[in-house]
């Protein structure tokens, strides 16, 4: 499995441009963060944005917390490293965003109404008439979340200290204490408008540059240049797998394609949208937003190979040099800091997603399970997206090399044990309480187990085969099977009202 | 109370979704087995892997759409698009396998292959799937009558003879 961020220094950005910039976005972030904050009243506006917002919004928020930073450099370098076959990993955007609709999105809505749940965990609980599997779910939450935001954390100290040159350890804790200001402020009501801002961003500027790369690496003839340079040089790389072997191509795309399910930072909005009957534009959007945005992915990648094969780049000593690299040399450097600026936002945005989820998890979804119910919820959700950030952050500092293990971790953790839980438990009357808790345990100790073993160099899977993937597929198998061997007992048995939900 | 015995409940289309799911898991599950016990992965893999991500996306997709209590799972008006995203899928993955590599063309600026499998598996689902959901919703995914029921559950709090 690819490195899910960056976690190596990215050359220095100091310039003007791009440090003006990069400071009217923060003040930008920062201004809806003081809006967001005022309107910020109850645990209900903190965790679930009072569930007021539209369907442009919700649709900008979850494409911009899906796309984190390694979107804009460690995709673009894994193109320019595998070729074709680093597309594998976001191919499946043109079905996902469609899948999720109609597996989550209406069933999460609704459920949400008639329950007013407010968490992912929450609707697990209900759907199983299980405290135990909503607290299982709520720590696997906890565990991945810490870790996901670890990486994500490290990655923005490593932009903001490429960027204002103030070392890393600074841009760990000033990246983070601006995330957390808002989130700790406003709540996911500041996060989802300043992922509407930020999704914007991502989009208008990785469009901007699709077109630059196509005049830059095709020399006048665009794709078609890019292409029969790059072939004449490396017919590989325009292979239909690129440089991976078919298996691990195809494994990226089941992986990333049923795995986008698993994501509670993006589903978890469907409970914030303010009419479930809005959600009839919401693939179409989300799937020009986010193809949009990936348009990055794709360019940059093949516009800075075909510009290295031509001489006019250097190779790159690592891939990921190949976003920086191609902004500061082949486009205008007010478009540059905008994507240096929205490097920034696809991380905090995604940073704020797992702070508003971890803190629920904690302050919600924990004590419900072991039967007790925090009395001020907004406050504790506050403290705990204190602690949990400052936890984060001090794993991104002191962590070294273990960061990226925590990112892929946290993602295969998200995978196996939602996927067979929540997305197909919601929509498949057959699943049991007792599969649910089986299954969950099954991918916090595969995924634990396999990408530790991983992460020591005591076994490494052969090409195609990731941890992720394995853990995936034992879980499902683990859940059908359960929940056949068990599906006569009471925990087969759901309440009605939650039944009426999964039969619309 | 629970309603008891909801797997006899539940409709046919999302039987048959959930099956083609767990066996699609179960070929991925063979051929990570395979890769593992080998240490390589073999030609058929490929073809084992092409097959079942893509059933497995389906069917996952297929499971959320499908409604109880309705005639195929109240998919009519689905079952083409989804069975056509299917055979573009299936169809991508097996021309990147099987066509030969000399002298391919430029098809929209890219190498044959990889033109059929980015525009393929990459553009054509996200035109179809995402238009058909629109033009679908009002009468098989949210109707008026979904909605009326759901406030009038929420109304009450939810069920009332819950746990």
């Amino acid at each position: 499995m690819i490195a899910l961020l960056q976690t190596a220094a990215l050359p220095s950005l100091k310039q003007p441009t791009i440090v003006a910039v990069a400071l009217v976005y923060f003040a930008i972030v920062a201004a809806i963060g003081v809006w967001a904050t005022r309107r910020t009243r109850t645990a209900g506006d903190f965790f679930v944005a009072g569930r007021k917002i539209g369907v442009l919004p919700l649709a900008l928020a979850a494409m911009a917390a899906t796309v984190s930073g390694f979107v804009f450099i460690g995709g673009p370098g894994f193109v320019y490293g595998a070729g074709v076959g680093a597309l594998y990993l976001v191919l499946s955007a043109s079905i996902t965003t469609s899948m999720g609709a109609w597996v989550l999105a209406k069933r999460l809505r609704l459920l949400g109404e008639v329950r007013a749940l407010m968490t992912i965990p929450d609707a697990i609980g209900a759907r199983y008439r299980s405290p135990s599997a909503q607290g299982l779910a709520g720590a696997a939450i906890i565990i991945a979340v810490v870790g996901y935001m670890a990486t994500n954390i490290l990655a923005l100290g490593l932009v903001i200290d490429a960027v204002f040159d103030v070392g890393l350890t600074a841009g760990i804790w000033l990246g983070m204490t601006i995330t957390l200001a808002y989130s700790v402020a406003g709540g996911i009501l500041a996060g989802v408008y300043t992922d509407v801002f930020q999704g914007t961003l991502m989009a208008v500027a990785s469009l901007l540059v699709f077109l630059f790369a196509l005049q830059a690496g095709g020399g006048g003839e665009g794709l078609a240049g890019i292409s029969r340079t790059i072939s004449a040089a490396d017919p590989e790389f325009f292979g239909p797998w690129g440089k991976l072997t078919p298996i691990a191509a195809l494994s990226l795309f089941f992986v990333f394609g049923l795995g986008s399910l698993a994501q509670p930072h993006v589903v978890h909005k469907f409970y914030m949208l303010r009419d479930a009957r809005q959600l009839k534009w919401y693939p179409a959007l989300m799937s020009v937003a986010l193809i949009m945005t990936l348009l990055l992915y794709f360019a940059v990648g093949v516009a800075t190979k075909s510009l290295v094969v031509q001489g006019q780049l250097p190779p790159l000593t690592r891939p990921d040099d190949a976003t920086p690299l191609f902004l500061l040399n082949a486009t205008p450097v007010l478009l540059a800091a905008l994507v240096f600026s929205g490097v920034a936002a696809a991380i905090m945005s995604t940073v704020n997603s797992f702070m508003s989820i971890g803190a629920a998890a904690v302050t919600h979804d924990m004590p419900k399970a072991l039967g007790r119910r925090v009395s001020n919820e907004l406050l504790w959700g506050r403290v705990s997206t204190v602690v949990i950030s400052v936890l984060a952050a001090l794993l991104a500092q002191l962590s070294g090399t273990l960061v990226a293990f925590l990112g892929i971790f946290g993602w295969g953790l998200f995978a196996s044990t939602l996927v067979p839980s929540l997305a197909v438990g919601l929509n498949w009357p057959g699943a049991t309480r007792e599969g649910a808790v089986a299954s969950i345990s099954t991918g916090l100790i595969i995924t634990l187990v396999f990408e530790t073993l991983a992460y020591f160099k005591a076994y490494t899977f052969p090409a195609g085969v990731s941890a992720s993937g394995l853990a995936l597929v034992l879980s499902l198998l683990v859940f059908f099977g359960v929940s056949w061997l068990t599906r006569r007992g009471p925990g087969a048995e759901i309440d009605p009202d939650v039944r009426m939900v999964m039969d619309l | 109370m629970g309603t008891g015995n909801p797997v006899a409940r539940g409709s046919r289309t999302r039987t048959a979704a959930v099956i083609v799911l767990a066996l699609s898991m179960s070929a991925i599950g063979v051929a990570y087995a395979a890769a593992i016990m080998t240490g390589r992965t073999e030609t058929w893999s490929a073809w084992v892997m092409a097959i079942a991500a893509s059933c497995s996306l389906i069917a996952t997709t297929a499971l959320g759409a499908a409604r109880a209590g309705q005639r195929l799972g109240g998919l009519r008006g689905l079952i083409v698009p989804f069975a056509a995203v299917l055979v573009i899928l299936l169809g991508a993955f097996a021309a990147a396998l099987l066509l030969p590599a000399a002298g391919e063309p430029l098809l929209l600026g890219l190498p044959r292959r990889a033109a059929i499998v980015l525009y393929g598996v990459g553009i054509l689902p996200a035109l179809i799937l995402p238009i058909t959901y629109a033009l679908t919703f009002d009468e098989l995914t949210l109707t008026e009558e979904d909605i009326a029921r759901v406030r009038a559950v929420a109304s009450r709090g939810g069920s009332e003879d819950r746990e």
